[in-house]
Parts: C-alpha cells; sequence; structure tokens
C-alpha cells in the first residue's frame, strides 16, 4: 500500500492506495501515528484508491480514530469504493467518521455524504 | 470427480505470514471466478478467505513461525474454502466467534463476523494444542430465468 500526505493547517489529509490488510496496517499505524504526534488535530483519509480493507485495517482506523478524538479531533473518510463503503458501514464506522464524496468537502466540513448511494 | 466442467480445485501449503494475505485472497477468487459469481460475491469471498487467513497468522503461532494450508474447491454447487493449521487451537470457539470479541484494543474482532456474513456456511474445528480448521461455503446462485407472461 502506498501512502500520501497532504497538510492543510491542522488537518492532515493521507490518500492510501492499494490494499490495507494485516501485511499493510502497521505502516499506516505508524504514518497515522506520525501525524497526530506531529500535531494534526483533524485527519482526512482519501479511500478512493482503496482496493481492499479488512478487520485488520479497521481496527487500526479505530485505533486512530481514538486517539483523534481524545484530542477534540475528528477523522473524515471520503470517497470509499461501494464495497469498501459497504464494510465500513457494516462495522458502524461512518456513526463515528463521516463520510464525504470529496476531499474539498471534507476539508470544508460540510455537505456529507448521506445515506443514499 | 473431476470430470471437466466447472470442477478445480488447488491446495496451497505457505508459511502464516501476512505477506501472504494477499495470495491467499487472490488465488481463491481467480478459482472462484471460475464460476459465475458477480463481482461483488468476488469482493466478499475475498474478505472471508482474508479473515480466515489472518486468524492463522495473528493467533496460531504465538512461539515461531508455523505453516497453514489453504484449500479451496469448485463445483455446481459453488466453492468451498478450507484453512487450517497446526497451531494452539481456540480454547472457547463460542466466544472467538463472538462479534466485537478481541483482547486486543487495535482489533475489531470482526473476523468471523465477516467470515459468516460473506459465506453461506462457516465450520470451525479446533483443538488445543493441535490446531484449527476453518470450512466455509459460498453457493452460487443462479440468476432466476424470466418467466414468459
Amino acid at each position: 500500500m502506498q501512502i500520501f500526505e497532504e497538510r492543510a493547517g491542522g488537518t492532515c489529509i493521507m490518500r492510501l492506495v492499494g490494499e490495507l490488510d494485516e501485511h499493510t496496517a502497521a505502516d499506516f499505524r505508524l504514518r497515522a501515528d506520525g501525524a497526530i504526534d506531529s500535531g494534526c488535530r483533524h485527519l482526512i483519509l482519501v479511500l478512493k484508491d482503496l482496493r481492499f480493507v479488512d478487520s485488520s485495517g479497521l481496527g487500526v482506523l479505530m485505533g486512530r480514530y481514538r486517539r483523534i478524538v481524545e484530542h477534540g479531533g475528528q477523522v473524515s473518510l471520503v470517497a470509499p469504493p461501494p464495497h469498501i463503503r459497504a464494510l465500513l458501514e457494516m462495522a458502524g464506522i461512518p456513526r463515528l467518521m463521516p463520510l464525504y464524496r470529496s476531499q474539498r468537502q471534507a476539508l470544508m466540513g460540510g455537505v456529507r455524504q448521506g445515506g443514499g448511494r | 470427480m473431476m470430470s471437466g466442467g466447472t470442477s478445480n480445485f488447488f491446495v496451497l501449503r505457505m508459511p502464516a505470514k501476512a505477506e501472504n494475505l494477499g495470495i491467499a485472497r487472490l488465488a481463491v477468487a481467480a478459482l472462484a471466478g471460475q464460476l459465475d459469481f458477480t463481482l461483488h460475491d468476488l469482493e466478499e469471498i475475498k474478505i472471508a478467505v482474508n479473515e480466515a487467513v489472518t486468524n492463522v497468522v495473528v493467533h496460531a503461532y504465538p512461539a515461531g513461525p508455523g505453516l497453514l494450508t489453504l484449500e479451496a474447491e469448485i463445483g455446481e454447487q459453488g466453492l468451498t474454502v478450507t484453512v487450517s493449521d497446526e497451531g494452539i487451537g481456540i480454547a472457547d470457539i463460542g466466544q472467538a466467534r463472538q462479534a466485537a470479541y478481541s483482547s486486543d484494543p487495535e482489533r475489531m474482532g470482526m473476523g468471523f463476523t465477516f467470515m459468516e456474513t460473506f459465506m453461506d456456511d462457516l465450520q470451525v474445528v479446533s483443538t488445543p494444542g493441535e490446531g484449527t480448521t476453518v470450512i466455509m461455503r459460498k453457493h452460487l446462485v443462479k440468476a432466476p430465468v424470466p418467466s414468459p407472461s
């Protein structure tokens, strides 16, 4: 998996490309924790190029969510492919981390991707 | 038994390492793809296989490296996947299969839930000290023939 990082003020944007599983979850955890430790208050995860995620990936995602929320921040998810979105919903994740259609909308914190398709 | 048609199978033996998860799910998806499963079905199969193999990688061999065996077979009924190890086994299968059961806060405890949700049948057989075998089946649902009228 590849991870591309950007920063906009106190918000870190990470684009995950490839497959997030038990093998790659440790790398994601290191990178995200590094971002949080360096002062990222909010985390936007761009998932449009994520091809696969499993329970290990979701577990690491939840771990980072807990860290961000502890400091009053928010984790937002952008444009997950349909099969990944279905998995996120099964795990109850959109109740904790809002879904957005685009990175721009996530940055504005507006127009959430609603319950429809 | 192997009379051609849609019957096929493979057996893979590999170290229980996270690096091999991609091989496991792609191999099974490639075999399942020889049947008329939808792309959606194939995504579900990949997740279920992935979770079964992840359990072996994470839990079966705490003392050191071990091996796992992945078998997949297709036939008229659909797909059967068997993941087995010779690891420590699961003392309480009922507890392990509960949603959100995990001893680690970084884990969702959703592995068995995903296997149960995405496959039609799931059997777990385990003997502490000897190993665990997970057998999963996914049926091939034939598209209904539109009725004339």
